[in-house]
């Protein structure tokens, strides 16, 4: 698995500030993955970080490479943690929230350095986000995830064109977008309970606007909905029922 | 700074923080960081402003200087006619039943040894609001406000989850009536669908009370929701201040273009021309010369003036107002910029933002 991580599978942290070692030189903490997995003198692994520095718009990347974590600003520092994941040239690169620590001016430089990577060496991304809005930009492909399952996976101009799970649909509604005038929000009512209690049937039905009886009992499995388009939910074998829409569960209950 | 002749709820001028930087044990003070520098704007009764920028760009310095949880370097700041920046403890204490505020986070913004009751109660004994009874069934209504059940005010916040502490954070600034709420990034902690419920909540009851917020936040999509008026921050200092309307279709200061078209889009169908910033936002300790934005600025016309003369804040439209002497009409004429090096003139630049699908 050692010899998995960091070759084959690159890894991008949420947090830049913890992700980097604070007592290391960044350019010694990128050499030692090439060191681990390439072996090679000392003087050829840091010629190589020095390399990926420059590759992830680092300006005067020999000087940089020398300094600490604590010198660079946020926005660096996540280049360097993609130059770390980067260096080996993985064939796929998990990218879990590499954003949200961010800026929406240093977010988009960042989105933009990891699709020019992705078309330079190839790589595939699995990118873990809340932002609606940077899937629609980044991404081909989308699941969405609740409760600890999957409940919808789609293309992603289809996901957005049209939703299947009323969870995404709900999603999709709540957010405020730039540029659209909405007097209210729409909400998805109640919280995502804890672990540690999962409703029974399907896990989102006290949420749910269209939720029935069957919801309540049977746990749904993933329909084929389209070509690569699968949902968590009874709607797929009764589309009939998403007319009937009503006050979910949870709301029903608070105000009885 | 609007057009209307009522006197503004809150006003502030010129205000600034400065935090020194200490050098040696003995701290001789060497030089200081200009988290906010010479802030000027009114909210009025019943409005929202919105306040956005990017992170250490003085956003929640502002909005903490305003409540004097930390002391302006110098400044006003008036609400309804009373500078608070001279009021003694006692007298600012009465003051801060009008002006109460809503945290960023949830998790540390509420006393985890005290119930929900007592942490809403807390305001009402303080400023003698209510006692007894009367304070207990208070309580019991300001929670059923704010979408809690009454029930849980013997409950604990580590029982609550982020959006229901948020909504007992907003019960508590509630208790004591106030006029005016700073709202510190209220929603940034939280998931878009209780995001949502939260917005909701603060607009439903800015339309019951007539509230005026101080909405700061660095989610461009989320200020254009909620607020009136918006004005944008810039390493301590607004750089453009307009309606929600205009500043959203007409963004005429360069870093509130390639704020908006950095916001990304909800719509994969959508294929926009974004201005990308290139490099990080300088030190307010060491803020560049001129306009502080000049060395990230791709606005066409930028030259050697702009790296010399501070773009006064400047009303280019009605209610529009733009630090940037390079967008007309401006007050720094053509002659003065040429003397300081100046060799483009003023011309007007609106890139094409695609923000919303056609």
């Amino acid at each position: 698995m050692r010899s998995y991580r960091g070759s084959e599978l690159g890894f991008v942290f949420q947090e830049p500030m913890t992700a980097l070692n604070p007592v290391f030189k960044i350019g010694d903490q990128i050499a030692e993955v090439v060191r681990v997995h390439h072996g090679g003198s000392k003087q050829e692994a840091r010629n190589r970080a020095v390399k990926m520095l420059e590759t992830v718009g680092i300006p005067s990347p020999e000087q940089r490479a020398g300094e600490y974590p604590h010198q660079l600003s946020g926005g660096m520092r996540q280049r360097v943690v993609i130059a770390m994941a980067l260096v080996m040239n993985p064939s796929l690169v998990i990218a879990d929230e590499p954003t949200t620590a961010l800026d929406v001016t240093i977010q988009a430089q960042i989105l933009e350095l990891l699709r020019e990577l992705q078309q330079k060496f190839g790589t595939s991304i699995l990118l873990i986000t809340h932002d609606l809005g940077v899937v629609a930009e980044t991404v081909s492909r989308v699941i969405v995830m609740y409760g600890g399952e999957i409940v919808e996976e789609a293309p992603v101009r289809e996901l957005f064109a049209a939703a299947h799970h009323p969870y995404t649909e709900g999603l999709l509604n709540a957010m405020p977008q730039v540029g659209q005038e909405r007097e209210r929000l729409a909400t998805i009512p109640g919280s995502v309970p804890p672990p540690t209690a999962w409703p029974k049937g399907c896990r989102f039905h006290d949420r749910c606007p269209y939720a029935w009886n069957r919801c309540l009992e049977e746990h749904p499995p993933l329909y084929q909905i389209g070509a690569g388009h699968v949902s968590r939910c009874h709607l797929a074998v009764e589309p009939e029922r998403r007319a009937d829409k009503h006050e979910p569960l949870v709301v029903q209950q608070a105000t009885a | 700074m609007t057009a209307d002749a009522t006197t503004p709820l809150l006003s502030v001028r010129d205000l600034k923080k400065h935090f020194p930087i200490k050098k040696g044990l003995f701290g001789k003070s060497n030089g200081a960081v200009r988290a906010v520098d010479g802030v000027s704007f009114d909210v009025n009764a019943a409005e929202t402003l919105g306040l956005v920028g990017e992170s250490g760009c003085g956003k929640s310095t502002t909005g903490r200087m305003i409540l004097r949880l930390i002391e302006p370097t110098s400044g006003s700041v008036q609400f309804d006619g009373v500078e608070l920046t001279q009021l003694g403890a006692r007298e600012m204490r009465k003051f801060r039943r009008r002006i109460q505020v809503i945290f960023q986070d949830p998790f540390s913004s509420l006393n985890p040894r005290m119930t929900v009751g007592a942490i809403v109660r807390e305001g009402l004994t303080i400023h003698k609001l209510a006692e007894g009874a009367a304070a207990d069934a208070r309580v019991r209504q300001l929670l059923d406000e704010v979408g809690l059940r009454a029930e849980y005010v013997n409950r604990y916040p580590h029982e609550f989850s982020g959006g229901q502490r948020q909504r007992i954070g907003i019960a508590r600034a509630l208790a004591v009536e106030p006029n005016f709420i700073v709202c510190d990034e209220p929603v940034s902690a939280l998931d878009v669908s209780v995001q949502a419920q939260v917005i909701n909540l603060l607009q439903d009851l800015q339309r019951e009370r007539g509230l005026a917020y101080l909405f700061i936040a660095h989610d461009l999509s989320v200020v254009e929701h909620i607020a009136d008026r918006v004005a944008v921050m810039y390493l301590g200092k607004i750089v453009e201040l307009a309606t929600s309307v205009d500043l959203y279709r007409e963004p005429l200061m360069p870093y509130t273009q390639a704020l908006l078209s950095a916001v990304p889009i909800a719509d994969p169908t959508v294929k926009k021309s974004r201005v990308v910033l290139h490099g990080d936002v300088p030190s307010p300790a060491n803020p560049p010369s001129g306009c502080v934005f000049h060395p990230r600025c791709q606005h066409p016309a930028k030259d050697e003036a702009c790296a010399a003369i501070v773009p006064p804040l400047e009303e280019k439209a009605p209610g529009h107002w733009v630090a940037c002497i390079k967008q007309p009409p401006t007050s720094v004429e053509w002659g003065v910029q040429k003397a300081a090096g100046g060799t483009n003139p003023p011309t007007r630049y609106l890139p094409v933002i695609a923000t919303h699908s056609s």
